[in-house]
């Protein structure tokens, strides 16, 4: 095992809604450039493991931790800055503002003088942006969002970046165009968290993977011998 | 005709006026979805520090400035006091309550009104103050100008119009030209998601409250140049700025302008040509009329979020 | 939906504070009068705004008050009197005047108010007072309704020591057609009962006297009259501006000028302010004359500038004095009949209806009527802004 500082380590995590205990004991750990996801069904808790990473929801108990640091106590806007990005589940892009404007939102913390090159990163890998990039971000196509919500957290330059439901509402090409692409940039070096759904789309290209079941993590490992596992494939895969 | 021309002139002086008051209820609105109560009382709180300031700089009959530095420092200085009140307003009344329930926020901006009406009566007294703005420059701003056909274009006239126009080009670049602005637009269209851009929404927050309060604070002067100010001034402002935010559709920075507009030219023409007793009365059927037939104002969005 | 709901939750809460605010105060229960001694000290109350938009009148009247205290209280009736002021600045409502009265109705010692100072507040705390069996004498209340007409707004235990706006009102319409020769005269009232009273009383004799009037109605809250100075015909020769804020008159003659219309100002009692309206050639009116004309007056207002010389005489105050010597005269008679003691506020009212001054303050013999409690044979005073600002009696 890699025994450098993790990118991302989640310890000990302990969620409430009010009386509802959501994460139960929850620990993560992402290293550099990997690729990672995170299985579960409905209400199993992926969301709130999200929210807890991102500082939206705040454990009871356990700690957060980015690059070493303990980021508990830390808001949202301040994790980001330490290098971390989301792709947020229904793209959740400024509809109001073109294209280019919301690109430009996910470059908020990037210095103004970085900007030309970061574009040019995004439009390329997304050409079709580029052509669009003065359309109002909501007039999109579902497809045509899901890039420029990619492209938007790209435009941050992050060192691990979040994807919370990529496949969902998409037709099945462009999943699968999807998964092209979160495989591409984690080739580029980005450390990813998948949360899906989908296991077998997101098994296949992933290097690890974590299973939630009613906010319990059930099952870990590596990706391939999760895809062989009995259990998850009775359970989870449903063959 | 003449006459129209004066009602319209009347309208566009007002208007301005409630316009740059709208703009910080929206600003607010928008982005903290709060009904900032306590705004129209910023504006009371504007138009007092320009009267101090002017009586600091010997008062209108003997100021220690020229005419045109007198009215900018003037103005500047209500704007800057007014944007350290909206901050700190922002961090005592309405931050702590952030999470809770709407009606509580709501509550505390009634309070800070009353707060604000009240200690500025006891501090300063209720009466009507006078900038007398007629005595700077043995009345220059009243009549120097040009004409209209009979209709004279007083100089102050001017000078409120372009003041309030340029203060609301120079919003508007903020709000669309930077990185800043945009990101205020973010938030008031996705606090969370804008957040997750890493954008600081405490800081988002307190920019809006700084850029409504300096702008009521000018707002204060403006109006208070033309006619006299008091501490309980600040609800009927209030209540106008308001009304011509929902006309515009609250939120909206254009609509802030143009509903501001409008509400004078509205009261303009209804002093003018039906009767001086109901215009205040019509603020409150256009705002009642809106608020059930078009809550979203002209400007607005209907409120649908995607599922 | 959910935003129309959220905002007009809003509005109600808001209106609800609004009435929550204007509320009036019940009437409180009075205490049975009990016997006071006249060689102990006795409190005469005054009821006027010291502060707020009003506060310069009280001012003015508080200090004649005090003077009248000190000068007539022991030299000339024998009493040991001590002036008491309660504040009711009018931004408060009319029915300020009721909760401060309340205050003195329970103080066994009040035997008299002077006051209160504005006919909203009589008009609100007169019931309290005459249960109580305190009789008021008011330096300044000119609301006709007080004291005439078949509503009656006030007790009989009011009196006022100046004229009723019955005078002023028509006082004024003359001196506009007789002395301005004003063929069209335009009214703004500012729906409330002062100026609608006195813009009324002034609109009758104008239209009796074959004047063109025009009325225009505002409210107390505005303070931009452009668009009703639009509304001024350019011919018009005279403004009658009833307020009681003497900055809105100021406003609105500026904006007169502004707008090129040469009618001129004419303001009643409520814009008599030399500090807050000074457009040269405007005229106000007044119940009290300046007294600084009358020679039996003169040694008074001497007097008074010693005790207050940082003070410009103006002409709020004298009725004070005069109201202030009416009520101690009453009580002094009410001791002599008690035998040394007050048995009953009552006892005091009885008495103020029959009091004479002569020589009065205000020039004359001070007498009220046979027919109401109001002052025999008093007029209104007009006077002339000067182009140094100064006011210039003129009628």
């Amino acid at each position: 095992m890699d025994e450098t500082t993790p990118l991302l380590q989640l310890e000990g995590i302990n969620t409430y809604y009010g009386q509802i205990h959501i994460l139960q004991d929850s620990n993560m750990v992402i290293r550099e450039g990997e690729l990672v996801c995170l299985l579960g069904g409905n209400a199993s808790g992926k969301s709130t493991t999200l929210k807890t990473i991102l500082g939206i929801v705040r454990p009871r108990t356990g700690t957060v931790s980015l690059n070493g640091e303990d980021v508990t106590r830390v808001p949202t806007a301040h994790r980001i800055k330490r290098g971390m990005a989301i792709v947020p589940e229904n793209r959740r892009l400024f509809g109001p503002m073109t294209v280019r404007e919301n690109l430009e939102m996910g470059a908020y913390l990037r210095p103004k003088a970085d900007l030309r090159e970061e574009f040019d990163r995004v439009y390329e890998l997304f050409p079709l942006l580029y052509e669009r990039r003065s359309q109002l971000a909501g007039t999109l196509s579902g497809g045509e969002q899901q890039m420029v919500a990619m492209g938007r957290a790209l435009m941050s330059k992050p060192k691990l970046l979040l994807m919370d439901e990529p496949s969902m509402g998409l037709a099945p090409v462009l999943v699968e165009r999807s998964f092209e692409i979160i495989k591409q940039v984690n080739d580029a070096g980005v450390a990813m968290l998948v949360v899906e759904q989908n296991a077998n789309v997101s098994l296949s290209i992933a290097d690890r993977g974590y299973v939630l079941s009613t906010g319990r993590i059930v099952l870990e490992g590596r990706a391939e011998d999760l895809l062989e596992n009995e259990d998850l494939r009775k359970a989870y895969l449903g063959r | 005709m003449d006459t129209f021309v004066q009602l319209t002139l009347n309208g566009l002086t007002l208007g301005s006026v409630y316009a740059l008051i709208a703009l910080g209820y929206s600003l607010v609105y928008g982005i903290l979805k709060l009904l900032n109560f306590a705004h129209g009382d910023v504006f009371m709180v504007g138009s007092f520090i320009g009267f101090g300031v002017l009586q600091l700089l010997g008062g209108a009959t003997d100021p220690v400035l020229p005419l045109w530095p007198l009215l900018i420092v003037i103005t500047v200085s209500a704007m800057a006091g007014c944007a350290v009140l909206g901050v700190v307003i922002e961090r005592f009344a309405y931050r702590p309550l952030r999470d809770a329930p709407r009606i509580a926020p709501l509550i505390s901006a009634l309070g800070v009104s009353f707060f604000l009406a009240y200690s500025m009566q006891v501090l300063f007294g209720a009466e009507q103050r006078d900038y007398d703005a007629f005595s700077l420059d043995n009345g220059k701003l009243f009549l120097s100008g040009f004409d209209i056909g009979n209709v004279r274009v007083p100089l102050l006239r001017i000078v409120i119009i372009v003041a309030a126009f340029l203060l609301m080009i120079v919003l508007w670049l903020l709000v669309t030209r930077t990185r800043t602005g945009k990101a205020m637009k973010a938030t008031s269209y996705d606090r969370e998601a804008a957040a997750m851009m890493g954008i600081d929404i405490d800081r988002v927050i307190v920019v809006a409250f700084v850029l409504g309060s300096a702008l009521a604070g000018a707002a204060g002067v403006l109006f208070a140049l033309r006619a006299p100010t008091f501490p309980a001034i600040g609800f009927l402002a209030g209540l106008k700025g308001f009304t011509a935010a929902v006309i515009g559709g609250i939120g909206s920075v254009p609509g802030a302008m143009a509903g501001g507009l409008i509400l004078g030219f509205a009261e303009a023409y209804t002093q003018g040509y039906i009767s001086t007793k109901w215009s205040d009365l019509l603020v409150f059927v256009i705002l009642i009329g809106f608020m059930i037939f078009r809550p979203q104002g002209l400007f607005g969005r209907p409120d649908i979020k995607k599922v | 939906m959910k935003r129309r709901l959220a905002v007009l939750a809003a509005l109600s809460t808001l209106v609800v504070a609004a009435l929550a605010s204007t509320a009036g105060t019940g009437t409180a229960a009075t205490d049975a009068s009990q016997a006071v001694s006249c060689s102990k000290r006795l409190k005469v109350a005054m009821i006027t705004p010291v502060t707020g938009g009003g506060g310069f009148i009280g001012q003015e009247q508080v200090t004649w008050a005090k003077f009248a205290v000190k000068n007539l209280a022991k030299k000339t009736y024998g009493l040991n009197v001590q002036l008491v002021v309660g504040d009711t600045p009018v931004e408060k409502g009319p029915g300020e005047a009721l909760v401060v009265a309340q205050k003195f109705i329970a103080d066994q010692s009040v035997v008299a108010i002077i006051g209160p100072a504005t006919s909203g507040g009589v008009a609100s705390a007169s019931q309290a007072l005459a249960a109580a069996g305190l009789a008021h004498i008011s330096p300044s209340a000119t609301r006709t309704s007080l004291t005439k007409g078949s509503k009656l707004e006030a007790t009989k235990f009011f009196f006022r020591v100046v004229p009723g706006d019955y005078i002023q009102g028509p006082t004024d319409a003359n001196y506009m057609v007789d002395k301005l020769k004003a063929d069209k005269v335009v009214l703004v009232d500012f729906q409330e009962p002062y100026s609608v009273g006195l813009a009324d009383a002034a609109e009758a004799v104008l239209k009796r006297k074959g004047v063109s009037t025009t009325r225009l109605s505002t409210s107390v809250n505005t303070t931009d009259f452009s668009s009703l100075v639009t509304r001024v015909p350019s011919d018009a020769d005279v403004v009658f501006f009833p307020t009681q804020q003497p900055a809105d008159a100021q406003t609105f003659g500026t904006q007169m000028r502004e707008q090129g219309k040469r009618a001129v100002m004419f303001g009643g009692d409520g814009a008599n302010s030399p500090s807050a309206f000074k457009i040269p050639g405007s005229y106000v009116s007044n119940f009290a004359p300046d007294i600084s004309g009358i020679p039996t007056s003169r040694a008074l207002i001497a007097g008074w500038q010693k005790d207050n010389p940082s003070l410009k005489l103006g002409s709020f105050g004298p009725p004070s004095y005069l109201a202030v010597q009416v009520a101690l005269n009453a009580i002094k008679r009410a001791c002599t009949a008690g035998k040394g003691q007050i048995k009953d506020r009552k006892d005091v009212f009885r008495n103020v209806k029959r009091i004479r001054v002569n020589p009065s303050i205000l020039g004359g013999t001070f007498r009220f009527s046979t027919k109401s409690n109001d002052p025999l044979n008093a007029k209104f005073y007009i006077f002339q802004i000067q182009s140094d600002g100064s006011y210039k009696l003129v009628s």
